[in-house]
């Protein structure tokens, strides 16, 4: 599953994935920007506001009927953190031409369509419609409210903050509420036209057409008009954590939420294999070691797992528990790093996480959105390995290897959501 | 062993049926270029089956949760528990129990035979003590909690006992802290021996797989079964809705919304009706339809907004909701909204355009391995199949629709559950 990358322009690249197996074509354009606390806000609206209607398609409806037209195509909007930066991603899945009826050539007028949506929005004098900018911002007022719905989530989420607050990688990828309550049709222009001069572009083609000349012209020729200055996404990796913070939020709920951050000293695009490794050992699967030591032997909880983040080298353990239990978790969670970092590890439980980690890297290629996914998660790194050749690095880790990096983990923040006694 | 080939015409594809001497159905959808396989192996016993008639005639009641907690404790057996086989290459296993079904499931990029091996092995040997059992308690107590805690899944729960008055669908799936204590080694061998009989079940199996290397390891593991198959009591279900309203407070920060309409079943629906479904949803409900654009606008609902048809052989029901400002707002507009199609039919246009979308969504869905497996396993147990529903589906009418429409929505069979934020914060 290898990518053929292109760079159409400085800042420009185009990704072609070439195969014949889905019965759908996906294509997407991911734009990078920094994280940075006051362009947040406007940036994260910005690829909902372009989903909504285009100068083509000026209303939300008749966009949609287009689509439905089109053999229901989807149109995805997104923005999320990689690493320290903002990824506004526009993306698009639509049926392959030969399944339409008459072989109709739809494939054509989606990427035509994409296009329009990110070049040509709907502005009317200098600034975004009002009126549809008031829905948008309610749409995600209302899901940054609801984020405390859902309690796993909104712990991680909030010790992420806490332990984060003063890097980049603390601010919520929406900026603040009142970022968003503020915004204004002309911020979001403003955020547009920066967007197209600044931004770094990775467009991704999933698709069985072997070329894909014609769709690269329709993007080049796009930014014809636009004065580019490029500037580069990036990450910093905090190291030395001075004394651990623990903060308690009372709640009335049935169950506790325990989740711990650490610091590694590896971030991409250092070599990250051992750490995860280190970190599937841990909590990344079924033998691993919180799964048997904290739920099996001693029934503490139904989840306790960790995940590691390598665009930014951190570590989050979470796991929900009786609220009697939270210290006695907590230790246990101690209890068995420190074991893996005093050498306690045993070739079933390396075996198990390599061929686990593996087995995820190679499915992976049977899902056009997770392929995307495996590269975009590769930007910030400074090569783009397959599956395959990150199963590779993933297998040539040693035990020494898995020790030496498990050193490096030390905590940095608790977080937790008290519930009832 | 019979064996009978299903073809797809529209999509280029075929899937195998076997009907094998052990008793079980299995499914084999080879897909071309794939590299990962997927393996689905259960029964049709889930949360609701709580009451049955045995083999031997007696009619027995057992816990609520059984089902689930069973699915729990065939992971273990007298040598260790199955997640560790699965971890000799790398599988990723898994199982879960619906309300109508219980299955146990791993996907892989390599050793597919062994890890079929392994499922077939596990699923066939119960292991039950009291230590083990006991065990569980205290992991299942915290599963339990762990939805306690979950809106949506409370809106969920509310919703179907407004809906429904007798149907055991209205308990949760886990059961309860109190419930599963009952739970006993016998009682979960009772349940596995009337309900873990191959012919209550199925294996489906899709992606890099080979039918024949399926078919043998099938023969050389699996047991033959009694033809005796279990019979469910499911209570008589009235055919009126047991209340209008529901509510309950809960810590959310905005207020979460369930509406749905009932419609009584007394056989599964066919094909031709959920695909009838699925255009009349998507046209009524779907980000293009006028009603999207006025709860919207009307800022009643947000992108949390959805909508599915919840069915299987023995209940019907339309479901849609998310986060909303003012739920009763939102419920009145999509009732009246019903209500006027109901009275005035339905738009020609947006139905064509309705039926090109369904039918995109429809061919789109077979990219997904994860996807044709859970599709195939649950038209089994409904007794339909899913290459004729997209036959159907490319054949509808307008008329087939409305009639639909009549059929499934009548908007004294709707009811409303609600989620509310403690008053001093709302």
């Amino acid at each position: 599953m290898s990518v053929l990358r292109k760079k159409l322009l400085e800042g420009v690249n185009f990704n072609h994935i070439y195969t014949s197996k889905f019965k759908t074509t996906r294509v997407s354009v991911t734009m990078l920007m920094p994280l940075e606390k006051d362009t947040a806000a406007a940036l994260t609206i910005l690829p909902a506001m372009l989903t909504r209607s285009c100068k083509k398609y000026p209303d939300f409806t008749m966009l949609n009927h287009e689509l439905d037209k089109l053999y229901g195509a989807d149109i995805y909007s997104q923005a999320r953190k990689i690493g320290e930066n903002l990824g506004i991603t526009v993306s698009m899945n639509f049926i392959d031409d030969k399944f339409t009826i008459d072989n109709e050539n739809i494939s054509e007028k989606l990427f035509y369509l994409l296009c329009e949506i990110i070049f040509e929005p709907k502005i009317i004098d200098g600034k975004f419609d009002s009126d549809e900018l008031e829905i948008e911002k309610a749409q995600l007022m209302d899901s940054i409210i609801a984020e405390y719905n859902d309690k796993r989530s909104y712990s991680i989420k909030k010790m992420v903050s806490t332990m984060c607050a003063d890097e980049p990688f603390g601010i919520d990828h929406y900026g603040s509420y009142d970022n968003v309550s503020e915004l204004t049709g002309e911020d979001v222009y403003n955020a547009w036209k920066n967007m197209l001069s600044h931004a770094k572009f990775e467009i991704f083609v999933i698709s069985n057409c072997s070329d894909t000349s014609l769709y690269e012209n329709m993007f080049s020729s796009r930014f014809v008009d636009i004065e580019r200055m490029v500037i580069e996404p990036k990450t910093g990796c905090k190291q030395d954590v001075l004394e651990p913070k623990e903060v308690i939020e009372q709640d009335d709920v049935s169950q506790s939420k325990l989740v711990m951050g650490f610091r590694t000293k590896f971030a991409e695009p250092a070599d990250t294999y051992a750490v995860r490794l280190a970190c599937d050992i841990l909590g990344g699967n079924t033998t691993s070691k919180f799964f048997t030591n904290i739920r099996e032997k001693q029934s503490l909880c139904y989840y306790c797992a960790s995940r590691f983040y390598k665009n930014k080298g951190i570590l989050i353990v979470d796991s929900g528990v009786e609220t009697a239990n939270i210290e006695k978790t907590k230790n246990e969670v101690l209890k068995n790093i420190k074991a893996l970092q005093n050498g306690e590890l045993t070739e079933y439980e390396i075996n198990s996480a390599k061929l686990s980690m593996t087995n995820h890297f190679k499915m992976m290629t049977d899902t056009t959105s997770h392929i995307e996914m495996w590269y975009i998660s590769q930007l910030l790194s400074e090569e783009f390995l397959t599956p395959d050749q990150a199963s590779e690095r993933i297998m040539n880790v040693t035990a020494d290897d898995v020790i030496k990096a498990s050193k490096s983990i030390s905590l940095d923040t608790t977080f937790v959501l008290k519930g009832r006694e | 062993m019979t064996i009978e080939h299903i073809k797809s015409s529209i999509l280029d594809e075929e899937y195998v049926k076997i009907k094998h001497s052990s008793g079980l159905t299995i499914y084999s959808y080879p897909k071309k270029d794939y590299n990962s396989s997927y393996a689905l192996f259960g029964t049709k016993f889930g949360s609701i089956n709580t009451s049955f008639v045995d083999q031997s005639g007696n009619k027995i009641t057992t816990p609520d949760g059984i089902a689930h907690y069973l699915e729990h404790k065939l992971f273990e057996s007298e040598d260790g528990d199955a997640f560790s086989k699965f971890a000799q290459t790398g599988a990723s296993a898994n199982a879960y129990t619906a309300f109508d079904k219980t299955m146990y499931l791993f996907s892989c990029s390599d050793n597919f035979i062994t890890n079929l091996e392994f499922l077939l092995e596990f699923v066939q040997n119960p292991y039950f003590t009291k230590e083990t059992v006991e065990k569980e308690q205290g992991i299942i107590s915290q599963e339990i909690r762990m939805y306690d805690d979950s809106p949506d899944w409370r809106a969920l729960f509310n919703l179907l006992n407004a809906l429904y008055v007798n149907h055991p669908i209205k308990k949760d799936i886990a059961g309860t802290v109190e419930s599963i204590s009952q739970i006993t080694p016998e009682l979960l061998y009772t349940c596995y021996n009337n309900f873990y009989n191959l012919n209550n079940m199925v294996l489906v199996v899709v992606g890099n797989v080979n039918t024949d290397e399926v078919i043998k390891c099938a023969d050389k593991f699996l047991k033959k079964s009694s033809e005796i198959p279990p019979s469910f009591v499911i209570p008589e279900e009235p055919d009126v809705i047991n209340m209008e309203y529901i509510e309950q407070t809960f810590p959310v920060s905005i207020p979460i919304f369930q509406l749905g309409f009932k419609e009584n079943i007394r056989q599964p629906l066919s094909e031709k009706q959920l695909a009838e479904t699925d255009v009349l949803t998507a046209m009524l409900f779907g980000e293009s339809s006028m009603l999207y654009k006025q709860l919207e606008e009307n800022k009643l609902i947000n992108n949390s907004f959805s909508f599915e048809h919840f069915e299987s052989d023995s209940y019907s029901a339309l479901l849609l909701g998310g986060e909303s400002r003012n739920p009763k707002k939102a419920a009145e507009l999509i009732k009246n909204y019903v209500q006027d199609k109901l009275t005035n039919g339905l738009d020609e246009e947006e139905f064509l355009l309705s039926k090109r979308s369904t039918y995109g969504d429809a061919i789109a869905s077979f990219n997904s391995i994860e996807g044709i497996g859970n599709i195939i396993n649950s038209m089994h147990f409904t007794n339909r199949e899913m290459f004729k529903y997209i036959d159907i589906l490319s054949k509808l009418t307008l008329e087939d629709v409305e009639n639909r429409l009549r059929e499934q929505f009548s908007i004294d069979k709707c009811a409303l559950s609600v989620i509310l934020p403690p008053e001093s914060e709302g």
